[in-house]
């Protein structure tokens, strides 16, 4: 590693930033094949999300004819209502992208300290209570949780201790309870891998208190689980649509990728195969970059611990 | 073994106990009343107390659980509010109608993945191995609901009459029509699954085929098909069983939404519509259905994994039974 840095500051004729982006180049290569093409479907989906709403019309307006197939006016076609179907599927995506995002942060920032603290005291009572309440989580599907919090809250806003959280507040906060035990496993495993390393006895011969100790720890906790987190955003995203789908998510005239399916499969009967077809090809499309990306930032993890 | 088993067995227990007091509790905060829900907003509160006593809503909430805990353990799930039926009775047929279907997909698609994987591992760069690797990707990434609407629109408005795109017959009024009636549901359900499954064979067959003992039975003179289905396939099926066994609990949760794409009578919809109504003793009893058929697998997968793995169990001895195994 430093033999390939060293020169690159002597040089000094090019400027710092582009001799480090070089290097940064040298050093992790050309992305394979299949990489490039889901950090493709990437952007695409980001794009989707983000600068067509800006473009498109108001996805609950109606812009055209019932089920008018795809066209210059309308690229995607228009739904039942005439309503923009483009519109209403880049409107879902940024709904989707939103949800997988801040659900799996807020998996993430739960379960990490559950599963590192679960493994610091590996084999003790807490670490077999926090294993078998996170069981319990994992036994109940998310729809099931999801009927839940909906028999409780109902599909509208709800406040809680004098904070509103609208409905897609409370799909985050229902899909990242649900991803807890898995990532808390994670982090546990790869706690348990960590703390027979030297350095972590080290620092407790050294005295440390145990916060600074799982502090150092965590440095070399993350790196796999923040990977293993990006491939979470696919299943996130899938499972806001499949509760979409259910109408247990984010409720009409809110535009959703599963809610527009939803209705789609109103209308196979009349052959509108657009209105299913080409939103569920979005939806497929982001799924499979995610876990394409996914896939390639695991495998360089593993490499790397591995060497 | 036998401790293993004890030990997982308490541990299951207990986490159906968690399981079930979570939903009784949740339950029971949940706001509107079945009362209403049976007799209308018209009735008189008279009418409405005598109901409640009957049914022990009026019972202090500590009371109500203990009572429900205690006929639970006699497996007692009690009545649905609606039709006076025995919850039991209510779940039976659409818990083997989700079962059936979930076991099928499993055998079904356990084994395609396993050739696939096999055959794209023993020619690393071929065809097959290409076709593995991009399409177990796409595969996982394909909603069920979706592709299940797609299914509907070929099979149902383009080429109808080929395979029913809706509906269950069942198995004793029709056994041909019976399996037709699987086919979609079928390859909705678990063609992701297969995909996994296909993927951690590859994996685990392609690192097998580098190992040492690989390398003594190819230097030993073993056909190369011997080396591949009995030597080295023997240690690539055991991560591989695992995947297997976990996805056997998630596909009987994915069954709601391929039940609701063709109209399956399965547990996925008796659980929404019992939820629908607010039909506690049956929205409970089907939830913790669902939770203790997920925590079964599980177990299954551990034993097996056990069965299969002498590392794991020579590691039993030494350390505790819990750690060895979460870890």
């Amino acid at each position: 590693m430093t033999s390939v840095t060293v020169p690159d500051r002597i040089s000094g004729a090019t400027p710092a930033w582009r001799s480090r982006l070089r290097s940064w180049a040298r050093k992790t290569g050309r992305p394979a094949p299949l990489t490039a093409a889901g950090i493709a479907l990437l952007v695409g989906f980001t794009v989707l999300a983000l600068v067509v709403p800006l473009f498109a019309p108001d996805p609950r307006a109606t812009t055209g004819l019932p089920l008018e197939s795809p066209s210059a006016g309308h690229f995607m076609g228009t739904d039942h209502l005439g309503r923009d179907l483009l519109a209403r599927t880049a409107a879902g995506a940024r709904l989707s992208l939103a949800v997988g995002f801040f659900s799996v942060l807020l998996g993430l920032v739960l379960a990490v300290p559950l599963g590192m603290v679960a493994a610091y005291r590996a084999g003790s009572w807490l670490d077999d209570a926090v294993m078998r309440v996170l069981e319990t989580v994992q036994a109940l599907p998310v729809f099931v949780f999801a009927m839940f919090v909906i028999g409780l809250t109902g599909t509208g806003s709800s406040s809680v201790a004098g904070i509103t959280l609208s409905m897609s507040t409370k799909v985050v906060l229902l899909l990242g309870i649900s991803f807890l035990p898995y990532f808390a496993r994670v982090a546990r495993a790869q706690t348990l891998a960590e703390v027979h390393e030297d350095y972590v006895g080290a620092l407790r011969v050294l005295g440390l208190p145990r916060r600074r100790v799982l502090g150092e720890v965590l440095v070399n906790v993350l790196p796999p689980v923040l990977a293993q987190g990006f491939l979470w955003i696919a299943i996130a995203i899938f499972a806001e649509s499949a509760l979409g789908f259910l109408a247990l998510g984010v409720q009409p005239p809110t535009p959703t990728l599963g809610g527009i399916l939803a209705d789609s499969g109103n209308y196979v009967l009349v052959d509108a195969w657009w209105y299913s077809v080409l939103p569920g090809l979005v939806l497929v499309l982001a799924v499979t970059g995610f876990n394409l990306v996914g896939d390639a930032l695991n495998d360089r993890i593993d490499r790397g611990g591995s060497q | 073994m036998l401790a293993f088993l004890a030990r997982r067995l308490a541990g299951l227990a207990l986490v159906m106990w968690l399981v079930t007091t979570l939903v009784f509790f949740l339950l029971r905060f949940s706001p509107g009343s079945p009362l209403f829900q049976m007799q209308g907003f018209s009735t008189s509160q008279e009418s409405r107390d005598k109901l409640a006593e009957h049914l022990g809503l009026d019972d202090p909430l500590p009371v109500q659980y203990a009572h429900y805990l205690g006929r639970l353990l006699h497996g007692d799930l009690g009545r649905s509010i609606y039709n006076n039926r025995t919850v039991t009775s209510l779940i039976t047929g659409p818990l083997a109608v989700t079962l059936e279907l979930a076991l099928v997909t499993a055998l079904v698609w356990v084994a395609i993945g396993i050739l696939l994987g096999a055959l794209a591992a023993a020619r690393p760069g071929g065809f097959l191995d290409g076709l593995v690797r991009v399409g177990s990707v796409v595969v996982v990434s394909i909603p069920s609901f979706w592709l299940g609407v797609v299914c509907v629109i070929v099979f149902g408005v383009r080429i109808p009459g080929v395979l029913p795109s809706s509906g269950w017959v069942p198995f004793g009024e029709d056994p041909v029509e019976h399996l037709r009636c699987l086919v979609l549901p079928v390859f909705v359900l678990g063609l992701g699954a297969g995909g996994i499954v296909a993927r951690t064979m590859r994996a685990s067959l392609a690192d097998a085929l580098r190992s040492d003992h690989v390398a003594y039975a190819r230097a030993a003179g073993l056909p190369e098909r011997t080396i591949l289905w009995r030597v080295a396939a023997r240690g690539a099926l055991l991560p591989t069983t695992t995947v297997a066994g976990l996805m056997m609990g998630m596909l009987v949760s994915g069954t709601v939404l391929v039940e609701s794409v063709f109209r399956i009578p399965g547990m996925g919809r008796l659980t929404v519509g019992a939820f629908a109504g607010q039909d506690y003793p049956l929205a409970t009893g089907c939830s913790l259905t669902i939770a203790l058929v997920f925590l079964l697998c599980n177990l299954v997968a551990d034993l097996v994994q056990f069965r299969l793995d002498p590392r794991l169990r020579a590691s039993l001895t030494r350390r505790r039974a819990g750690t060895a195994v979460a870890a």
